[in-house]
């Protein structure tokens, strides 16, 4: 797997790092899920995961979010987001609201 | 290079091991006392994940899909399907609670200006509770309790159970100075704790003002012991950024689950101290490849809080990947609410709170009341009417203008953008009108 932060992540010191280099990696992934989802959904309406808020925010002054994952980056989500899909449906359900 | 690939194999497997058992022990809390599995909102819905921990957002199409979530047409996705931050939600994720301003610390850079005394008229147990009522019946996820030193309270204990019996997960920062002897019996109830640890040793004195590492390391330590999540938060100012590096070895050393990074704001005592502590410009520029260097070399989750997204905008990521990270700005009176020790709600915990409404200022338990009123929130909501060079941002639907409460200090508006985002810096280095006028100029 291309790694979006790649040698310069492996020195001593913190080398630094742009996101200039993982830019095509990253464009070329999400524009090819972006395709492939649509296409799926055109035909049977399947939806979207549009975002995942990682973990928890125990900072009572403002809101964490967790920026982990841009160390490996778009490709490791795209693995995960099923996994979170399936989680979804496999749980027990919620009791039914009508709004 | 033998031993250096060791000792990573062994941190990563350590972070294996307790995020496992970390796993197991919010498995119990959740079968015990079950959070909020969902909330409908105009786009879709959020649903929430106890393993993995996360709230994940959906649009309608998919939430329809969910077994059990929603029959028939839910009032809520009348109308146009808008996107993910379009319009407010309809109630916040999470909110922040400033249970008490009652602190002996006296850090020198509190946002809240806590005191031994406290605030007049502090909120005790009876309307904290009541407020968790309105929270859980507006369809709140989340609570982050504070202060003050929350932890000295003899109640928090209380407030905590009826919390998990609503549905809500509560979660905790301390300072670690006070109150651990009645923090410890608790511990197991939050679902994640985090200790404010803003430097080693000197470093620590330095940021707060006085020496106090030893105690909060102490307080780590104890409370480690009998639970996995526990993280730190540190604030980041230009004493202790050349050694983040340093601070993350010490939470993968202690086995925490996280490090939390805070921007230093010029709120409470924080105001006086804001032009000493804050970072330089230089160093917000080298903030995101510094922490993820970090993270990555010692094995450990980071966080940032919502006012860094200027700096990380600054790097230009992908905005698709910050969008599915949910990785916004200032989402203050949407995202989130926070309450100060006697109610009174704010759009978050560094800002004022709103204008009076028919002249009582609002409460957090009467959330839903306000959050649908005219101009709620004020000008954390019309992030959108934004200047330059903000307005031509690429980044700006999710940056949101940056930090309201720094900008507020600084220009004296909590509309203006963000004065220390890079691009900010940028355009004003550059723009002809914010070069000294020479001439008068022509009417």
């Amino acid at each position: 797997m291309r790694r979006p932060f790649p040698a310069n992540m492996k020195g001593e010191s913190p080398a630094p790092i742009t996101y200039t280099a993982a830019r095509p990696v990253l464009t070329t992934h999400t524009a090819w899920r972006r395709s492939a989802a649509c296409a799926y959904s055109e035909g049977v309406r399947r939806g979207r995961i549009l975002a995942i808020k990682w973990g928890m925010n125990p900072n009572s002054s403002s809101l964490g979010v967790d920026v982990t994952f841009l160390l490996v980056g778009a490709t490791a989500l795209a693995a995960i987001t099923p996994v979170i899909g399936a989680i979804l449906r496999w749980r027990r359900p919620a009791a039914p609201k009508t709004g | 290079m033998l031993s250096r690939g060791f000792t990573r194999a062994r941190q990563l497997a350590t972070r294996t091991l307790d995020a496992g058992l970390a796993i197991v022990e919010r498995a119990r809390a959740a079968r015990k006392h079950p959070p909020r599995t969902s909330r409908l909102e105009r786009f879709g819905a959020i649903l929430q994940t106890v393993v993995p921990r996360a709230l994940v957002f959906v649009d309608r199409d998919y939430a329809r899909r969910i077994p059990g979530l929603v029959a028939g047409e839910p009032a809520i996705w009348r109308g146009d399907e808008p996107a993910l931050g379009e319009v407010p939600l309809s109630a916040p994720l999470e909110a922040h609670l400033q249970l008490t301003n009652k602190c002996t610390a006296g850090c020198q850079g509190c946002y809240t200006g806590a005191s031994a005394d406290g605030a007049p008229n502090e909120w005790g147990l009876v309307e904290w509770s009541r407020a968790i009522d309105a929270l859980a019946d507006a369809g709140v996820f989340h609570v982050a309790l504070g202060g003050g030193e929350s932890a000295v309270l003899p109640w928090l204990g209380e407030l905590v159970d009826h919390t998990r019996r609503r549905g809500i997960i509560p979660n905790l920062t301390t300072s670690g100075l006070d109150g651990l002897d009645r923090l410890l019996p608790i511990a197991d109830r939050f679902g994640q704790i985090n200790v404010s640890l803003d430097g080693l040793h000197d470093t620590y004195a330095a940021v707060r003002g006085f020496d106090g590492f030893a105690r909060a390391d102490a307080a780590i330590r104890a409370l480690r012991g009998l639970k996995r999540e526990i993280g730190i938060n540190v604030v980041v100012t230009r004493h202790n950024f050349a050694e983040l590096d340093a601070i993350f070895a010490y939470a993968t050393e202690r086995r925490l689950s996280e490090v939390e990074l805070l921007r230093f704001k010029p709120s409470g005592r924080g105001a006086r101290a804001y032009e000493a502590l804050r970072c330089t410009d230089a160093q917000h520029r080298a903030f995101l490849p510094t922490i993820l260097a970090a993270a990555k070399r010692h094995a450990i989750r980071v966080k940032v809080d919502c006012s860094y997204t200027p700096m990380l905008a600054h790097h230009r990521p992908e905005r698709a990947l910050l969008a599915e990270l949910a990785v916004y700005g200032c989402t203050g009176g949407d995202f989130l609410v926070g309450a100060k020790p006697g109610g009174q709600l704010t759009a978050c915990s560094f800002a004022a709170p709103p204008p009076a409404i028919d002249g009582d200022r609002p409460k957090v338990d009467a959330l839903a009341a306000y959050w649908d009123a005219p101009d709620a929130f004020g000008a954390f909501r019309r992030w959108r009417a934004a200047a330059e060079p903000c307005a031509s941002c690429d980044y700006h639907a999710l940056c949101r203008g940056g930090c309201k409460v720094v900008a507020a200090h600084v220009s004296g508006d909590l509309s203006a953008p963000d004065p220390e985002c890079p691009r900010v810096i940028d355009h004003r280095r550059e723009a002809p009108e914010a070069k000294p006028r020479h001439h008068l100029p022509v009417i």
